[in-house]
C-alpha cells in the first residue's frame, strides 16, 4: 500500500532525525558545561537590569552581596559592555540566580543606603570578609519600606529609582509585597537573557549537526532511498520507534546510548560502509547532510512529537495492526468497538473504494501533520477557548434568534 | 457561492428550536464541507458569563488557529447560533467509525459551557442539544452512533477532555428522538392566559418586536424607552430571567411578563413610590 510505505520511511527517517538530534544536543550540554555562556549572558543581563553597564556599582554590590557570592566561588570580574558572543565565557558565576535571592538581595542593598562602598562609581570594592554569609542575618532583618524609600531617592540613576519606587509604593506598606514586585521585574528580564542564549544556542547547535551529520554521514536521501527498497529495515525501524515512543524516559538517553542505537540498525551511514545507489554522488550527499543538519536543529523533543503523530495517522492507515488503533478502539464506549475495528463502509461504495477514500484522506491529514498546524485536519479549539476570554461576546451582540414561541 | 451545510437553520428550526443565523453564515467556512458523515459533540471551555460568550472566537478564530471553529454554537438558552455552512475547524486529529476527517466530514456543535464542576448544564440546552444532533442525522440519513464526543474522537487518546458529559446516554436519547414519539418541545405561548384587570392580554415579545408594549417593558426594565425591542433590551430581560431561574432566552412571554411586573429593577421602585 502506497501510504503506508511512505509513512513508514517518514517514521524511519523521523527516527534518524530524533537520535541526531539526541547526539547533537548531548555535544551542545558538554560545551556548555566548559564555557558556561549562560552565565556570561545572565551576568550581561543583570548588569544591563541594574542599569550598571560597566560593572562598577549595583552590579558589582549584587555579585558580591552573601546572597549571591554564595552561589559561584572566585570572584567577580564584569563581562564586556557588548553583548556576549556564542562561545563567552562564563568564568566561575552562576548559571542562574533565583528571582527570591535576588530580590532579597536587593532590597539588602537598598535598606543598606547607595553610602556603602561599592555603590560609589570608581570605589574599592568591599573587603571579602564583609560577604561572609553570616554577616547577612542582622541586615535582612524587615528594614522599613519608608527607610527603603528614602535611601532609593538617594540612588543617581532614575530609571532604577523609578522601578524601585513604583514596587516599594504599589506595595502599600507590605514589604512582601515589594519583594514579590522586584521578583516580577527580574523574572521578566531573565526571560529576556533566556531567549539571547536559546538563539546563540541555535547556532552553536547548527554547526554541531553539520559537524556530527557529515563526520557519521547521515544522509537523509540515501537512509530513505536504503528505507525504502528494504522492508525488513523499514518494519526494524518502525519496531524500534513504537518502542521508543513507549518510553517515557526515552529523550534523557544519553550520548552513548544514542550512539549505540545508530550503530545497530546496519543503515547506510557512517563512513565504514560500502557507498552507492542512490546518494552517492557529491551533490546529493551535500543535500542530504544540509537536511540532517537542519532537521537535527529543531531538537529530539520536537521529532519525538512528529514521530509520534506519524505514528497516529499510520494508525488510521493500517488499523487491525498498530497499537494506536487497538488503543483507540478500547477507550470508545462498548457498543462502538466492533464499529471501530471496521473501516468504514457507507452503503452506497463498494469496500474497497471506501478504503482508497481513507486512505488517501489519512496521507492527507499525515502531510497536514508534518507541513503545520493550520493546513486541513490538525486543527480544534475548544477547552482552549477560555483562553481568549478577552475577545467575549456579550448578550446584547449576539444575533437575532427565531423559533421557540408558537404562533399566535 | 453558499457552502453545502446551507439546510443546517431550517432543519433545526423544523425539530421546534431557537435559531440564530450569524451574519455571512451561508458563505463562512475553511472551504466546502464534505459529505456528511457525523456531528461531533464539544463544549466550550469559554466564559461562565453571558448566553454564548464564545461565539466571536467561534466565528473569528484566535491567534494561531483561524476561524470559523464550528459550524453551530449552542447557547445556554438552548438557542443554535448557525456559524457556518462550510468546512470548520473543529475536529482535530482523530478517528471514529473510521472517519479520520473529522474537519471534512463532521458537523461540529459548540455547546457553551466552562467544561468544569462549577457550571451544570441547563435542562433547555441539554434537551436542545440531543434534538438538534438527531435532527441533523436524520436529515443526513445517519444513526446515533455517527455522533462523537470530541474526547471519543481525538487522537492520541486523552487529547481532549469535551464534552463533559457521558455520551452513552446522550446517544441513547438521540436515538429516542430520531425513531420519533418524543413529543416536540414546548413553545412559549404568543400571549398571556388570562387577562389582566383592564381586559387586555399582553402579548410576548422579543427581539425585534416594536411599539407601546415594547415601551412599557423598557420602562420597568430601566433601560432606553425607544419602543425597538433591541439587543440591549433583550440583554437586560436575558439577565433579569438569569437572576430569577428563568430560561435566559431574552423572549418576554407569560413567565416573564410576571417577572418583570414583581422584580423589575424600576417596577420595585415604582411600587414603592406609590405605597
Amino acid at each position: 500500500m502506497l501510504g503506508s510505505g511512505i509513512l513508514e520511511v517518514a517514521i524511519g527517517v523521523i527516527f534518524i532525525y530524533l537520535l541526531v538530534s539526541l547526539l547533537c544536543s548531548s555535544v551542545r550540554e558538554g560545551i556548555e558545561s566548559w564555557t558556561k555562556t549562560r552565565a556570561a549572558y545572565l551576568e550581561y543581563g543583570i548588569r544591563e537590569l541594574l542599569m550598571d553597564r560597566k560593572g562598577v556599582g549595583l552590579a558589582r554590590s549584587l555579585f558580591e552581596h552573601p546572597l549571591i557570592f554564595g552561589l559561584y566561588s572566585g570572584g567577580y570580574a564584569p563581562g564586556g559592555e557588548k553583548r556576549p558572543g556564542l562561545l563567552a565565557h562564563g568564568n566561575h558565576l552562576p548559571s542562574y540566580i533565583p528571582a527570591r535571592s535576588f530580590a532579597t538581595a536587593l532590597l539588602d542593598l537598598i535598606a543598606r543606603g547607595p553610602g556603602s562602598p561599592a555603590d560609589a562609581e570608581g570605589a574599592a570594592p568591599p573587603a571579602p570578609s564583609l560577604a561572609a554569609p553570616s554577616l547577612a542575618a542582622p541586615s535582612l532583618a524587615a528594614p522599613s519600606l519608608a527607610a527603603l524609600r528614602a535611601n532609593v531617592l538617594r540612588f543617581d540613576s532614575p530609571v532604577m529609582q523609578r522601578v524601585l519606587l513604583g514596587a516599594i509604593d504599589n506595595a502599600r506598606g507590605d514589604l512582601d509585597k515589594a519583594q514579590a514586585a522586584i521578583e516580577a521585574w527580574y523574572d521578566s528580564s531573565m526571560e529576556r537573557v533566556g531567549g539571547w542564549y536559546k538563539r546563540s544556542s541555535q547556532w552553536i547547535i547548527l554547526w554541531i549537526a553539520l559537524a556530527i551529520t557529515v563526520g557519521g554521514n547521515f544522509n537523509t536521501i540515501r537512509i530513505a532511498d536504503y528505507l525504502y527498497h528494504n522492508d525488513a529495515a523499514r518494519a526494524a525501524l518502525v519496531e524500534r520507534s513504537k518502542l521508543a515512543l513507549a518510553d517515557p524516559d526515552y529523550l534523557k538517553r544519553s550520548h552513548e546510548q544514542a550512539q549505540a542505537e545508530l550503530r545497530d540498525m546496519h543503515l547506510p551511514i557512517g563512513w565504514g560502509t560500502p557507498q552507492g545507489g542512490m546518494g552517492s554522488s557529491i551533490a546529493v550527499a551535500l543535500v542530504g547532510w544540509l537536511m540532517t543538519a537542519f532537521a537535527a536543529t529543531l531538537g529530539a523533543p520536537f521529532w519525538f512529537d512528529v514521530l509520534r503523530k506519524v505514528m497516529v495517522v499510520r494508525g488510521t492507515l493500517k488499523p487491525d495492526d498498530d497499537g494506536a488503533a487497538r488503543r483507540a478502539a478500547a477507550a470508545a464506549p462498548a457498543p462502538v468497538a466492533p464499529v471501530a475495528a471496521a473501516p468504514l463502509v457507507p452503503a452506497l461504495a463498494p469496500r474497497s473504494a471506501q478504503r482508497a477514500v481513507i486512505d488517501a484522506e489519512a496521507l492527507a491529514a499525515a502531510l497536514a501533520l508534518l507541513v503545520g498546524r493550520d493546513a486541513q485536519n490538525d486543527v480544534d479549539a475548544c477547552s482552549a477557548l477560555g483562553r481568549a476570554s478577552h475577545e467575549e461576546t456579550p448578550d446584547d451582540q449576539l444575533p437575532v434568534a427565531t423559533g421557540g414561541v408558537a404562533e399566535a | 457561492m453558499n457552502y453545502s451545510l446551507i439546510w443546517l437553520p431550517e432543519v433545526l428550526e423544523q425539530a421546534g428550536l431557537k435559531v440564530a443565523r450569524v451574519l455571512g453564515w451561508e458563505r463562512r467556512g475553511r472551504a466546502d464541507a464534505g459529505v456528511t458523515l457525523g456531528v461531533l459533540c464539544h463544549h466550550t471551555g469559554g466564559s461562565k458569563n453571558g448566553n454564548m460568550p464564545s461565539l466571536g472566537v467561534l466565528i473569528n478564530g484566535r491567534p494561531g488557529l483561524r476561524g470559523p471553529l464550528s459550524q453551530l454554537g449552542l447557547g445556554r438558552d438552548g438557542t443554535y447560533y448557525v456559524i457556518a455552512a462550510g468546512r470548520c475547524n473543529h475536529a482535530g486529529p482523530g478517528r471514529w467509525n473510521g472517519v479520520v476527517d473529522g474537519n471534512g466530514h463532521f458537523i461540529g456543535i459548540e455547546a457553551e459551557n466552562t467544561g468544569r464542576g462549577d457550571d451544570p448544564w441547563p435542562a433547555v440546552q441539554m434537551d436542545a442539544y440531543q434534538r438538534g444532533v438527531a435532527a441533523i442525522l436524520k436529515h443526513t440519513r445517519r444513526t446515533a452512533d455517527d455522533c462523537a464526543g470530541h474526547k471519543e474522537y481525538a487522537l492520541p487518546t486523552g487529547r481532549k477532555v469535551d464534552p463533559s458529559f457521558d455520551m452513552a446516554p446522550f446517544r441513547a436519547a438521540v436515538a429516542r428522538l430520531i425513531q420519533g414519539g418524543a413529543p416536540p418541545p414546548e413553545l412559549i405561548p404568543p400571549h398571556e392566559p388570562a387577562p389582566a384587570s383592564d381586559g387586555s392580554r399582553r402579548i410576548t415579545l422579543r427581539r425585534g418586536t416594536q411599539g407601546q408594549l415594547v415601551e412599557r417593558l423598557q420602562a420597568l426594565l430601566g433601560v432606553r424607552v425607544d419602543g425597538d425591542f433591541g439587543g440591549k433590551t433583550e440583554a437586560a430581560v436575558r439577565m433579569l430571567q438569569r437572576a430569577h431561574g428563568l430560561v435566559p432566552d431574552g423572549i418576554v412571554g407569560p413567565r416573564t411578563w410576571a417577572l418583570v411586573d414583581t422584580a423589575a429593577p424600576s417596577g420595585v421602585e415604582r411600587t414603592a413610590r406609590v405605597c
